[in-house]
Protein backbone atom coordinates (compact mmCIF):
# COMPACT_ATOMS: atom_id res chain seq x y z
CA UNK A 1 0.00 0.00 0.00
CA UNK A 2 1.47 3.36 -1.02
CA UNK A 3 1.62 6.10 1.59
CA UNK A 4 -0.95 8.29 -0.20
CA UNK A 5 -3.35 5.35 -0.47
CA UNK A 6 -2.70 4.54 3.14
CA UNK A 7 -3.49 8.15 4.10
CA UNK A 8 -6.75 8.03 2.12
CA UNK A 9 -7.95 4.79 3.71
CA UNK A 10 -6.84 5.90 7.15
CA UNK A 11 -8.69 9.23 6.83
CA UNK A 12 -11.77 7.36 5.59
CA UNK A 13 -11.66 4.85 8.45
CA UNK A 14 -11.41 7.64 11.04
CA UNK A 15 -14.20 9.65 9.38
CA UNK A 16 -16.51 6.60 9.27
CA UNK A 17 -15.69 5.87 12.92
CA UNK A 18 -16.49 9.45 13.97
CA UNK A 19 -19.78 9.43 12.06
CA UNK A 20 -20.61 6.03 13.56
CA UNK A 21 -19.88 7.43 17.01
CA UNK A 22 -22.06 10.47 16.37
CA UNK A 23 -25.03 8.27 15.45
CA UNK A 24 -24.15 5.87 18.28
CA UNK A 25 -24.93 8.70 20.72
CA UNK A 26 -28.46 8.99 19.33
CA UNK A 27 -28.96 5.22 19.27
CA UNK A 28 -27.82 4.60 22.80
CA UNK A 29 -29.07 7.55 24.85
CA UNK A 30 -30.06 10.84 23.15
CA UNK A 31 -33.36 9.54 21.75
CA UNK A 32 -34.11 7.64 24.97
CA UNK A 33 -33.59 10.86 26.90
CA UNK A 34 -35.78 12.90 24.55
CA UNK A 35 -38.46 10.21 24.76
CA UNK A 36 -38.69 10.74 28.51
CA UNK A 37 -39.46 14.46 28.49
CA UNK A 38 -42.94 15.85 27.65
CA UNK A 39 -43.64 15.39 23.91
CA UNK A 40 -43.61 19.12 23.08
CA UNK A 41 -40.17 19.54 24.71
CA UNK A 42 -38.82 16.42 22.98
CA UNK A 43 -40.08 17.65 19.60
CA UNK A 44 -38.65 21.15 20.04
CA UNK A 45 -35.29 19.67 21.07
CA UNK A 46 -35.13 17.27 18.12
CA UNK A 47 -36.23 19.93 15.64
CA UNK A 48 -33.49 22.19 16.93
CA UNK A 49 -30.88 19.38 16.86
CA UNK A 50 -31.84 18.57 13.26
CA UNK A 51 -31.34 22.19 12.24
CA UNK A 52 -27.83 22.15 13.75
CA UNK A 53 -26.97 18.73 12.28
CA UNK A 54 -27.33 19.89 8.69
CA UNK A 55 -24.77 22.66 9.17
CA UNK A 56 -21.26 22.31 7.75
CA UNK A 57 -19.61 21.18 11.00
CA UNK A 58 -21.48 17.86 10.92
CA UNK A 59 -22.13 17.53 7.19
CA UNK A 60 -18.37 17.85 6.58
CA UNK A 61 -17.86 14.54 8.39
CA UNK A 62 -20.95 12.76 7.01
CA UNK A 63 -20.41 13.73 3.37
CA UNK A 64 -16.62 13.95 3.57
CA UNK A 65 -16.62 10.28 4.59
CA UNK A 66 -18.99 9.50 1.70
CA UNK A 67 -16.72 11.15 -0.87
CA UNK A 68 -13.71 9.42 0.65
CA UNK A 69 -15.54 6.07 0.45
CA UNK A 70 -16.27 6.60 -3.26
CA UNK A 71 -12.55 7.26 -3.79
CA UNK A 72 -11.57 4.20 -1.73
CA UNK A 73 -14.01 1.99 -3.65
CA UNK A 74 -12.50 3.16 -6.96
CA UNK A 75 -8.94 2.59 -5.80
CA UNK A 76 -9.86 -0.84 -4.40
CA UNK A 77 -11.25 -1.96 -7.74
CA UNK A 78 -8.23 -0.58 -9.54
CA UNK A 79 -5.85 -2.53 -7.30
CA UNK A 80 -8.01 -5.61 -6.95
CA UNK A 81 -5.12 -8.09 -6.85
CA UNK A 82 -3.75 -6.50 -3.65
CA UNK A 83 -4.60 -8.22 -0.38
CA UNK A 84 -6.20 -5.14 1.20
CA UNK A 85 -8.56 -4.39 -1.71
CA UNK A 86 -11.50 -6.69 -0.81
CA UNK A 87 -11.61 -5.28 2.74
CA UNK A 88 -11.38 -1.65 1.68
CA UNK A 89 -14.03 -2.17 -1.02
CA UNK A 90 -16.44 -3.84 1.43
CA UNK A 91 -15.75 -1.09 4.00
CA UNK A 92 -16.46 1.76 1.62
CA UNK A 93 -19.59 0.11 0.20
CA UNK A 94 -20.85 -0.60 3.73
CA UNK A 95 -20.72 3.11 4.55
CA UNK A 96 -22.43 4.18 1.33
CA UNK A 97 -25.15 1.51 1.49
CA UNK A 98 -25.41 1.12 5.25
CA UNK A 99 -25.14 4.75 6.35
CA UNK A 100 -25.70 7.25 3.54
CA UNK A 101 -28.60 5.36 1.95
CA UNK A 102 -30.68 4.93 5.16
CA UNK A 103 -29.93 8.56 6.09
CA UNK A 104 -31.23 9.81 2.78
CA UNK A 105 -34.12 7.35 2.46
CA UNK A 106 -35.32 7.00 6.05
CA UNK A 107 -33.98 9.56 8.55
CA UNK A 108 -34.06 12.73 6.44
CA UNK A 109 -37.69 12.30 5.27
CA UNK A 110 -38.75 11.79 8.90
CA UNK A 111 -36.81 14.88 9.95
CA UNK A 112 -38.51 16.86 7.19
CA UNK A 113 -41.90 15.68 8.39
CA UNK A 114 -41.06 16.55 12.01
CA UNK A 115 -39.75 19.99 11.04
CA UNK A 116 -43.13 21.00 9.65
CA UNK A 117 -45.07 20.17 12.81
CA UNK A 118 -45.98 22.66 15.49
CA UNK A 119 -44.80 21.00 18.75
CA UNK A 120 -47.85 22.23 20.67
CA UNK A 121 -50.39 20.45 18.44
CA UNK A 122 -51.98 17.01 18.98
CA UNK A 123 -50.87 16.10 15.46
CA UNK A 124 -47.26 16.56 16.55
CA UNK A 125 -47.84 14.66 19.79
CA UNK A 126 -49.30 11.72 17.91
CA UNK A 127 -46.45 11.63 15.38
CA UNK A 128 -43.69 11.91 18.00
CA UNK A 129 -43.82 8.30 19.37
CA UNK A 130 -43.76 6.92 15.81
CA UNK A 131 -40.86 9.20 14.95
CA UNK A 132 -38.94 8.07 18.03
CA UNK A 133 -39.39 4.38 17.17
CA UNK A 134 -38.78 4.38 13.43
CA UNK A 135 -36.12 7.12 13.32
CA UNK A 136 -34.17 5.36 16.07
CA UNK A 137 -34.48 1.96 14.36
CA UNK A 138 -32.98 3.40 11.16
CA UNK A 139 -30.39 5.18 13.22
CA UNK A 140 -29.29 1.78 14.58
CA UNK A 141 -28.86 0.62 10.97
CA UNK A 142 -26.72 3.57 9.92
CA UNK A 143 -24.66 3.38 13.12
CA UNK A 144 -23.93 -0.29 12.42
CA UNK A 145 -23.10 0.56 8.78
CA UNK A 146 -20.55 3.22 9.71
CA UNK A 147 -19.07 1.10 12.48
CA UNK A 148 -18.69 -1.96 10.22
CA UNK A 149 -17.23 0.25 7.48
CA UNK A 150 -14.67 1.70 9.85
CA UNK A 151 -13.71 -1.78 11.10
CA UNK A 152 -13.27 -3.13 7.54
CA UNK A 153 -11.16 -0.12 6.52
CA UNK A 154 -8.98 -0.46 9.62
CA UNK A 155 -8.57 -4.13 8.81
CA UNK A 156 -7.62 -3.35 5.21
CA UNK A 157 -4.81 -1.10 6.51
CA UNK A 158 -3.75 -3.90 8.82
CA UNK A 159 -3.52 -6.51 6.02
CA UNK A 160 -2.25 -4.09 3.37
CA UNK B 1 6.92 -24.69 22.39
CA UNK B 2 7.97 -22.23 25.01
CA UNK B 3 9.78 -19.98 22.50
CA UNK B 4 6.44 -18.83 21.13
CA UNK B 5 5.89 -16.66 24.18
CA UNK B 6 9.31 -15.01 24.10
CA UNK B 7 9.34 -11.41 22.93
CA UNK B 8 12.83 -11.98 21.63
CA UNK B 9 11.91 -14.74 19.23
CA UNK B 10 12.76 -13.54 15.72
CA UNK B 11 9.43 -13.61 13.93
CA UNK B 12 11.13 -14.57 10.66
CA UNK B 13 12.52 -17.70 12.29
CA UNK B 14 12.31 -20.74 10.05
CA UNK B 15 10.94 -22.75 12.92
CA UNK B 16 7.34 -23.22 11.84
CA UNK B 17 6.08 -23.74 15.39
CA UNK B 18 7.33 -20.39 16.61
CA UNK B 19 6.18 -18.63 13.43
CA UNK B 20 2.70 -20.04 13.93
CA UNK B 21 2.63 -19.13 17.60
CA UNK B 22 3.91 -15.60 17.09
CA UNK B 23 1.60 -15.22 14.11
CA UNK B 24 -1.35 -16.06 16.32
CA UNK B 25 -0.19 -13.63 19.00
CA UNK B 26 0.27 -10.98 16.33
CA UNK B 27 -3.25 -11.54 15.06
CA UNK B 28 -4.64 -11.33 18.60
CA UNK B 29 -2.70 -8.12 19.24
CA UNK B 30 -3.95 -6.76 15.91
CA UNK B 31 -7.56 -7.56 16.76
CA UNK B 32 -7.29 -5.93 20.17
CA UNK B 33 -5.71 -2.83 18.62
CA UNK B 34 -8.36 -2.72 15.86
CA UNK B 35 -11.14 -3.05 18.45
CA UNK B 36 -9.50 -0.33 20.54
CA UNK B 37 -9.57 1.97 17.50
CA UNK B 38 -13.24 1.25 16.85
CA UNK B 39 -14.18 1.92 20.50
CA UNK B 40 -12.10 5.11 20.65
CA UNK B 41 -13.58 6.26 17.32
CA UNK B 42 -17.11 5.69 18.64
CA UNK B 43 -16.48 7.77 21.74
CA UNK B 44 -14.68 10.52 19.82
CA UNK B 45 -17.66 10.62 17.46
CA UNK B 46 -20.06 10.67 20.38
CA UNK B 47 -18.39 13.74 21.90
CA UNK B 48 -18.33 15.29 18.43
CA UNK B 49 -22.05 14.62 18.14
CA UNK B 50 -22.69 16.46 21.43
CA UNK B 51 -20.50 19.33 20.23
CA UNK B 52 -21.94 19.85 16.74
CA UNK B 53 -25.56 18.78 17.08
CA UNK B 54 -27.01 17.90 20.49
CA UNK B 55 -25.70 20.80 22.59
CA UNK B 56 -26.08 23.33 19.77
CA UNK B 57 -29.64 22.13 19.23
CA UNK B 58 -30.49 22.28 22.93
CA UNK B 59 -28.78 25.70 23.17
CA UNK B 60 -31.67 27.14 21.16
CA UNK B 61 -34.37 25.71 23.42
CA UNK B 62 -35.93 27.39 26.47
CA UNK B 63 -34.55 26.77 29.98
CA UNK B 64 -37.20 24.26 31.00
CA UNK B 65 -36.71 22.16 27.85
CA UNK B 66 -32.93 22.35 28.17
CA UNK B 67 -32.82 21.27 31.81
CA UNK B 68 -35.35 18.46 31.50
CA UNK B 69 -33.89 17.11 28.22
CA UNK B 70 -30.35 17.15 29.63
CA UNK B 71 -31.47 15.49 32.88
CA UNK B 72 -33.16 12.67 30.95
CA UNK B 73 -30.25 12.28 28.48
CA UNK B 74 -27.83 11.95 31.41
CA UNK B 75 -30.10 9.33 32.93
CA UNK B 76 -30.43 7.43 29.63
CA UNK B 77 -26.68 7.35 28.99
CA UNK B 78 -26.13 4.97 31.89
CA UNK B 79 -26.86 1.84 29.87
CA UNK B 80 -25.33 -1.44 28.74
CA UNK B 81 -24.55 -0.28 25.21
CA UNK B 82 -22.69 2.91 26.06
CA UNK B 83 -20.73 2.10 29.22
CA UNK B 84 -18.77 -0.95 27.90
CA UNK B 85 -17.62 1.08 24.88
CA UNK B 86 -16.78 4.09 27.05
CA UNK B 87 -14.53 2.05 29.34
CA UNK B 88 -13.45 -0.32 26.55
CA UNK B 89 -11.82 2.62 24.78
CA UNK B 90 -9.45 2.83 27.76
CA UNK B 91 -9.04 -0.87 28.63
CA UNK B 92 -8.53 -2.17 25.06
CA UNK B 93 -5.59 0.16 24.27
CA UNK B 94 -4.04 -0.67 27.65
CA UNK B 95 -4.23 -4.39 26.84
CA UNK B 96 -3.04 -3.79 23.26
CA UNK B 97 -0.01 -1.86 24.58
CA UNK B 98 0.99 -4.80 26.77
CA UNK B 99 0.49 -7.34 23.96
CA UNK B 100 2.58 -5.32 21.52
CA UNK B 101 5.32 -4.81 24.03
CA UNK B 102 5.44 -8.56 24.66
CA UNK B 103 5.81 -9.11 20.91
CA UNK B 104 8.77 -6.74 20.93
CA UNK B 105 6.93 -4.03 18.96
CA UNK B 106 8.14 -1.23 21.18
CA UNK B 107 7.34 1.69 18.88
CA UNK B 108 3.78 0.48 18.30
CA UNK B 109 3.44 -0.12 22.03
CA UNK B 110 4.52 3.47 22.81
CA UNK B 111 1.98 4.96 20.42
CA UNK B 112 -0.77 2.76 21.86
CA UNK B 113 0.21 3.80 25.36
CA UNK B 114 0.09 7.45 24.28
CA UNK B 115 -3.43 6.81 22.93
CA UNK B 116 -4.50 5.19 26.20
CA UNK B 117 -3.10 8.09 28.25
CA UNK B 118 -4.75 10.75 26.06
CA UNK B 119 -8.08 8.95 26.23
CA UNK B 120 -7.50 8.58 29.97
CA UNK B 121 -7.21 12.37 30.25
CA UNK B 122 -10.58 12.59 28.49
CA UNK B 123 -11.97 10.11 31.03
CA UNK B 124 -10.56 12.23 33.87
CA UNK B 125 -12.31 15.30 32.42
CA UNK B 126 -15.56 13.35 32.23
CA UNK B 127 -15.29 12.18 35.84
CA UNK B 128 -13.82 15.39 37.20
CA UNK B 129 -16.04 17.93 35.43
CA UNK B 130 -18.90 16.65 33.26
CA UNK B 131 -20.28 14.05 35.66
CA UNK B 132 -20.23 16.40 38.70
CA UNK B 133 -22.08 18.98 36.56
CA UNK B 134 -24.58 16.29 35.55
CA UNK B 135 -25.07 15.38 39.20
CA UNK B 136 -25.68 19.00 40.19
CA UNK B 137 -28.20 19.36 37.38
CA UNK B 138 -29.93 16.18 38.50
CA UNK B 139 -30.02 17.36 42.12
CA UNK B 140 -31.70 20.61 41.07
CA UNK B 141 -34.77 18.36 40.72
CA UNK B 142 -37.97 18.71 38.72
CA UNK B 143 -37.58 21.69 36.30
CA UNK B 144 -41.16 22.73 37.10
CA UNK B 145 -40.11 23.34 40.71
CA UNK B 146 -36.75 25.02 40.19
CA UNK B 147 -36.97 28.65 41.32
CA UNK B 148 -34.17 30.05 39.19
CA UNK B 149 -34.11 27.83 36.12
CA UNK B 150 -31.94 30.20 34.08
CA UNK B 151 -29.20 30.19 36.74
CA UNK B 152 -29.22 26.38 36.97
CA UNK B 153 -28.89 26.17 33.20
CA UNK B 154 -26.12 28.77 32.97
CA UNK B 155 -24.11 27.09 35.70
CA UNK B 156 -24.26 23.83 33.73
CA UNK B 157 -24.25 24.68 30.05
CA UNK B 158 -21.14 26.83 29.47
CA UNK B 159 -18.54 24.68 31.26
CA UNK B 160 -20.13 21.38 30.20
CA UNK B 161 -20.07 22.31 26.51
CA UNK B 162 -16.51 23.68 26.68
CA UNK B 163 -15.09 20.63 28.48
CA UNK B 164 -16.96 18.31 26.13
CA UNK B 165 -14.98 19.85 23.26
CA UNK B 166 -11.74 19.37 25.20
CA UNK B 167 -12.42 15.68 25.94
CA UNK B 168 -13.50 15.24 22.31
CA UNK B 169 -10.16 16.58 21.11
CA UNK B 170 -8.23 14.30 23.48
CA UNK B 171 -10.19 11.27 22.24
CA UNK B 172 -9.62 12.22 18.61
CA UNK B 173 -5.86 12.61 19.09
CA UNK B 174 -5.88 9.27 20.97
CA UNK B 175 -7.51 7.71 17.91
CA UNK B 176 -4.72 9.12 15.73
CA UNK B 177 -2.08 7.58 18.02
CA UNK B 178 -3.74 4.15 17.81
CA UNK B 179 -3.87 4.50 14.03
CA UNK B 180 -0.16 5.28 13.93
CA UNK B 181 0.45 2.13 16.01
CA UNK B 182 -1.63 0.06 13.62
CA UNK B 183 0.58 1.12 10.71
CA UNK B 184 3.68 0.17 12.69
CA UNK B 185 2.00 -3.12 13.54
CA UNK B 186 1.24 -3.77 9.85
CA UNK B 187 4.78 -2.83 8.78
CA UNK B 188 6.59 -4.91 11.38
CA UNK B 189 8.45 -8.00 10.15
CA UNK B 190 7.02 -11.47 10.45
CA UNK B 191 3.45 -10.72 9.50
CA UNK B 192 1.52 -13.96 9.36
Amino acid sequence: MSSSLFALIFFTAVACGIVGGAFFAFSTFVMKGLGRVPAAQGIVSMQSINVEAIRARFMAALLGAALACIAVAGVSLASWDESFAPYSLVGSVLYLVGTILPTRAANVPRNDLLAELDPATTQAASYWPRYLTSWTAWNHVRTAGALAASACLIWSIHVG
Amino acid sequence: MIVTTSPFTPTHDNNTHSVTGVGRQRRTAGWVLGSAMVATGLIAGLFYSYAVSVMLGLAKTDDRTFVSAMQRINEAIQNAAFLPVFFGAFVLPAVAAVLHRRLGMRDASRWILAGAILYGIGLAITFGINIPLNNELDQAGDPDRIANLAAVRDHFEGPWVAWNIVRGLFSTVALGCLGRALILHGNSPGRG
